[in-house]
């Protein structure tokens, strides 16, 4: 008999509703759910493709202990009881502390733990009870930016006006490919329906990218072709061509912000002219832009991972923010807002009070969202004057996913305890003492709840696991409690009542929903109201004063590197190549590196991207292995030709680099090389005023490969 | 137990797509020889498009190339099977043989005179612009101001286009240097394309037709009993763009008309003559009603459809020129052949596009695999290839290929061409051996 279950995809924001088929307890098909009153059956092949996850045999069933040192670079697993190893575990973590301090346990949490709903709430509560180590994970490597620009501006960390795709006029995109990675921070199904639908109304998309990316077609717009890492040089001329030529509303800004003239005297000197020397887009084009945004009966803007990654992320983001407010398209219908969601969540992610940064033993740092700067892990975890001793890594892989690989496991070598939970046994597993196995997201009840506040078309939904868990698989709260439980600490699992969606039904309960309620609505499914742009100034500002801050104090931090960085970049040769990361619309990052199914052609590896033109200036053909290298590493890798590149600019993909992954069998096999071998760590590596990692823009140098296997 | 050894026989989109399912399961190691009759891999993506269709190619930069460049897989070109090695031996010193040879061979017209001095298969027409080395020194007289192609697939409308296409536009492409310094010299003025059935009929793609509209200086004329408006054809769409197309063809006027191309559907060539006292053919064409007409011409090529040819050593249908297989397994008079496989034109007849392969090849490897699984494929009892390479005069290797691709693509940087052909056989033999590809020296490599 089959069985159709309702559910939803947890790979990346949208989280597409998806329809499971079940017979004799199986999984037989996994698609985009027709039924979904949002998402309509879209879905992508990462969604799809999951279903191949979940039935890989390379995956984590039991818990595992390593019987071999660690400086043997395989592993030598044996399956272990749950009781024995939480108990080992406990025992040893406890020691460490007893020996070296409370600040000993490491942890660093991955990027899926957002979409585990019962990790996600229940985590700050558990990891506080494994003492005040330093925590790390993925927010500085992609978005660190954004987090703590929102913290300064508004007040709260959790607010990111998103742009309203459904009603805008103009979307200006600056380094978002919405087409192939379906939009981060910001959960909107098949996006490119929507963007075809800006045109049909008679508005326009206009991309920033160095690349011509898919997003940019005939139905949605056209992409204006910048240099990598100038987002910040191009936006701040925009703003300064709103204040200086075009004009702005004062009352309407006085009315919701402050600091205004702290923003004029900045911007005075980023003229168009001065944008244009470095971003490669005329004085011109930059003005035109401009009045395009201002004139347009509806104007929004979004910065996305191409720019969050480079190094002036937090100062575009601003810019963006401040664009957005003077041409009055903040907390606008067809401008940017975040929309509240179904609990205020800025009121959960407010700023504390003080100053956030202080004085580390590799220089002034803060935490953003609660993590250090990912590319100090390594430095940190070699310390001597603060000594740690263990890492427990829940669902993340720092060994492969950090900057500075090299580093990242000489560090790891060195630790006394490494324990990772996780679906599959990583390259970071590979390193451990324990291997704890994850339960998969279709063997996980969820709740689709966290991420309303990015949402246009707000929705809940409730999902039942779909298959028990195979062999002996926990969900994460579970493993986190028992960890806990064996060093004699509070935990979840003291009080037999204890619930673990306890906080989500708290959340929900804002909503007038509940659980039990969910259950009983079609697809498990409710729609909330259409979200209220006016919301933005009404809850979402959580500075004391209720006002933007249009130029908060902390930013004239980050004024030098923006004047140091225009230099650098102003005296650069014309033929200086610029790397930059591409994602192609198969992964994300390292997830589905084990499927056998996308090693086809190109991505049997993780080539160079080059243009025709570069390549040829330089004597480099389609086939030739090449050498890259950069002022920190060097890689080798094969050249594919790409005329969407602008001339200068080559790509390279995350999440590859699988050849210490001796569990994963076909990742293995088809390792491809680490692109985080050619970026910098430690102290300088990292925008200083928001912990986000120097990731894209990388000066390289291409040359042809003498060896030719 | 080692890995399943294979041979694929052919380096065409047929064998590449059969590497490649072959390389996707991991349920049984394989360890792949390629074997090539050149020593350069692609068949008929290198030789068969037309050069003017680059984008097409590309499909060997982003896919098949890294077929040859898996640890598992060997790619051994300039050995020939049947002449270095035969079927036989290679039988006995592999698990698994898959014959993706193509078609080799031409349909005939079946007339008199079609093999005149001066009328030719458009294969042999096509490998020549190619450069295909067995091509390479076949002399075309394109000084007569007509020629007569018969036929009206795809083939037909490349070798119209390239023959009428301007010569500056091809002396960008990768097109033979030797065929690029005969079309500079020609005297060609106009391309007759018969088709035996009406146009609406046609064998021509939509795709390839509509490609007639962007030829510069080419006016276009059709000659049908069947042109008419789309919407009274009560064809289906494909048939109702094909008319629309004939008809913009036709009313599209082409400034400073260099060349023309006309299309004579319903008309059937009977005989090809050669009179000794004047230069050039005349082919003899009948129409529908029984009325015939002469066309003079200097040239004609015969476009219609390739075949298969017989392997020494294996059964073959000689009705419809190709190897009898039950879904990829060869089987003959004497029932199924354990352990060879088909794939590709020699296994389905020659049609389809290049995608089509993908499909056919992952039958054909299923096959292969159930078999392996169900231990139907015997263990090789030699390993004669050892001995091959040991004793080949020149195997040319994938480092090899590598060799000659950088040194064709080197020579095309100064003259904006994606490449320049080497095309005879001692010259890629030379590139091919030669390690160091010579490359600029500002890439100067280094071995840190």
């Amino acid at each position: 008999m089959r069985r159709k279950v309702h559910t939803f995809c947890r790979v990346c924001e949208p989280q597409c509703g998806m329809v499971a088929e079940v017979e004799d307890g199986k999984i037989v098909s996994f698609t985009g759910d027709k039924d979904h009153p949002v998402t309509k059956g879209y879905c992508c092949s990462k969604g799809i493709r999951f279903l191949d996850v979940h039935r890989d045999p390379d995956r984590l069933t039991y818990p595992l202990k390593r019987r071999n040192p660690r400086s043997e670079d395989r592993g030598d697993f044996v399956r272990i009881s749950w009781d024995d190893a939480v108990g080992e575990i406990g025992e040893k973590l406890n020691d460490i502390e007893r020996r070296h301090g409370e600040g000993a346990i490491a942890i660093y949490s991955g990027h899926p733990h957002v979409f585990n709903s019962t990790l996600w709430t229940n985590e700050p509560a558990l990891l506080a009870s494994f003492g005040n180590g330093p925590r790390f994970g993925a927010f500085t490597i992609d978005c660190g930016n954004k987090f703590a620009g929102s913290d300064a501006i508004y007040g709260a960390w959790g607010v990111q006006p998103i742009p309203d795709l459904m009603h805008t006029h103009y979307y200006l995109a600056v380094g978002t490919n919405p087409a192939v990675s379906h939009m981060a921070i910001m959960d909107i199904s098949d996006p490119m329906a929507k963007l075809r639908a800006i045109k049909n109304r008679g508005g326009k998309s206009v991309f920033i990218n160095p690349r011509l990316i898919e997003s940019a077609t005939p139905e949605t717009g056209e992409v204006v072709q910048i240099k990598p890492d100038t987002d910040f040089y191009f936006l701040a001329a925009v703003v300064h061509e709103i204040i200086f030529s075009i004009g702005f509303d004062r009352q309407f800004v006085a009315d919701h912000a402050k600091n205004i003239e702290g923003l004029i005297d900045f911007v005075k000197d980023w003229t168009p002219e001065r944008a244009s020397i470095v971003t490669g887009i005329s004085a011109a084009e930059i003005r035109t832009i401009a009045g395009e945004f201002c004139s347009a009966p509806s104007a929004a803007i979004q910065v996305s991972t191409g720019v969050n990654m480079g190094t002036q992320g937090l100062l575009a983001f601003w810019m963006a923010q401040m664009i957005s407010l003077l041409t009055g398209n903040l907390g606008r219908r067809g401008g940017n807002f975040a929309p509240m969601g179904i609990c205020p969540m800025s009121q959960f992610t407010k700023r504390d009070k003080g100053d956030p940064f202080f004085e580390s033993e590799f220089g002034p740092v803060r935490l953003t969202v609660g993590q250090y700067p990912a590319t100090l892990m390594a430095d940190m975890l070699r310390s001597e004057r603060n000594p740690i001793k263990a890492l427990l890594v829940v669902t993340g892989n720092p060994a492969q996913a950090v900057p500075g690989t090299d580093a990242m496991r000489a560090a790891l070598q060195g630790l006394e305890l490494i324990v990772t939970i996780d679906i599959y046994p990583s390259a970071t597993g590979e390193m451990a003492d324990y291997q704890l196995p994850a339960k998969d997201f279709l063997e996980r009840e969820d709740v689709k709840v966290v991420t309303t506040s990015t949402q246009l078309e707000p929705n809940v939904q409730y999902t039942p696991a779909i298959v028990p868990a195979a062999g002996e698989r926990r969900d994460d709260w579970w493993i986190l409690s028992r960890i806990l439980q064996a060093m004699e600490r509070p935990s979840m699992l003291d009080d037999p009542a204890a619930n673990p969606f306890a906080g989500l039904e708290a959340m929900l309960e804002y909503g007038g929903l509940s659980i039990e309620m969910l259950k009983q609505l079609p697809l498990q499914t409710a729609l909330l109201p259409e979200p209220e742009p006016g919301d933005q100034f009404r809850y979402n500002v959580q500075n004391d004063d209720g006002l933007i801050d249009c130029c908060p104090p902390m930013f004239s931090r980050a004024y030098p590197a923006a004047e140091e960085h225009w230099q650098r970049l102003s005296s650069e040769p014309d033929d200086q190549l610029k790397l930059i990361t591409r994602r192609t619309g198969l992964t994300v990052n390292g997830w589905m590196g084990n499927l056998a199914v996308h090693k086809k052609g190109v991505h049997m590896t993780n080539p160079l991207w080059m243009n025709p033109q570069d390549a040829e200036a330089r004597g480099l053909f389609p086939g030739n292995e090449v050498l890259i290298r950069s002022d920190h590493g060097e890689l080798r890798a094969d050249l594919v030709l790409d005329e969407t590149l602008r001339s200068g600019v080559v790509a390279m993909t995350h999440g590859w680099g699988h050849d210490k992954s001796h569990q994963l069998k076909t990742a293995k096999r088809f390792p491809g090389v680490n692109v985080n071998k050619l970026l910098p760590i430690g102290p300088g590596s990292f925008d200083p005023m928001s912990m986000q990692a120097h990731m894209t823009g990388i000066n390289v140098t291409v040359i042809a490969s003498r060896t030719m296997n | 137990m080692g890995p399943l050894r294979i041979a694929v026989i052919g380096s065409g989109p047929a064998g590449l797509y059969a590497v490649q399912h072959l390389l996707d399961q991991t349920e049984i190691e394989v360890a792949i020889d390629i074997f090539e009759r050149l020593p350069t891999p692609w068949g008929l993506i290198r030789s068969g498009i037309a050069p003017d269709h680059h984008e097409k190619k590309k499909i060997t930069d982003r896919l098949f190339e890294f077929y040859l460049k898996r640890p598992n897989v060997r790619f051994l070109g300039n050995v020939e099977v049947g002449r270095d090695i035969s079927h036989e031996t290679l039988a006995r010193s592999y698990h698994a043989l898959i014959y993706a040879v193509g078609a080799d061979d031409d349909n005939a017209l079946g007339i008199a005179g079609e093999r005149l001095p001066g009328s030719w298969s458009a294969r042999q027409f096509v490998s020549w612009y190619n450069g295909h080395p067995d091509f390479r020194d076949l002399q075309f007289d394109l000084s007569g101001p007509r020629a007569v192609i018969v036929g009206t697939g795809n083939v037909a409308l490349d070798v119209a286009r390239i023959l009428t296409i301007p010569v500056e536009e091809l002396a960008r492409t990768d097109i033979a240097d030797h065929a690029l310094e005969a079309l500079r010299n020609s005297g060609l003025k106009e391309v007759v394309i018969l088709g035996r059935r009406g146009c609406q009929q046609a064998a021509f793609h939509n795709a390839e037709l509509e490609e007639l509209l962007d030829l510069d200086g080419v006016e276009v004329r059709v000659e049908a009993d069947d042109l008419i408006a789309p919407g009274q054809s009560g064809g289906d769409w494909i048939t109702r763009r094909k008319l629309a197309t004939l008809i913009r063809l036709q009313t599209r006027k082409a400034d400073r008309c260099r060349k023309r191309i006309i299309f004579k559907f319903h008309r059937r060539p009977v005989t090809v003559l050669r009179d000794e006292h004047t230069p050039g053919l005349d082919v003899a064409v009948e129409d529908g009603s029984g009325g015939s007409s002469i066309i003079h011409c200097g040239l004609v090529l015969r476009a219609v459809g390739y075949r298969g040819r017989p392997i020494d050593g294996l059964p073959f249908d000689p009705d419809r020129h190709l190897i009898p297989n039950s879904s990829g397994r060869v089987s003959g008079d004497r029932g199924t052949r354990n352990g060879i496989y088909v794939t590709g034109w020699i296994k389905r007849g020659p049609k389809g596009v290049l995608g089509s392969n993908k499909h056919c090849a992952s039958q054909t490897v299923q096959c292969l695999l159930a078999d392996a699984r169900e231990g139907r494929l015997s263990e090789p009892v030699y390993d004669e290839v050892a001995k091959l390479m040991a004793h080949h005069r020149q195997i040319v290797s994938y480092e090899g290929w590598r060799s000659i691709d950088t040194a064709e693509r080197v020579s095309g940087v100064g003259q904006g061409r994606p490449r320049v052909k080497q095309t005879r056989l001692d010259e890629l033999l030379a590139s091919a051996s030669s390690r160091a590809p010579k490359t600029p020296s500002s890439c100067e490599a280094t071995d840190a």
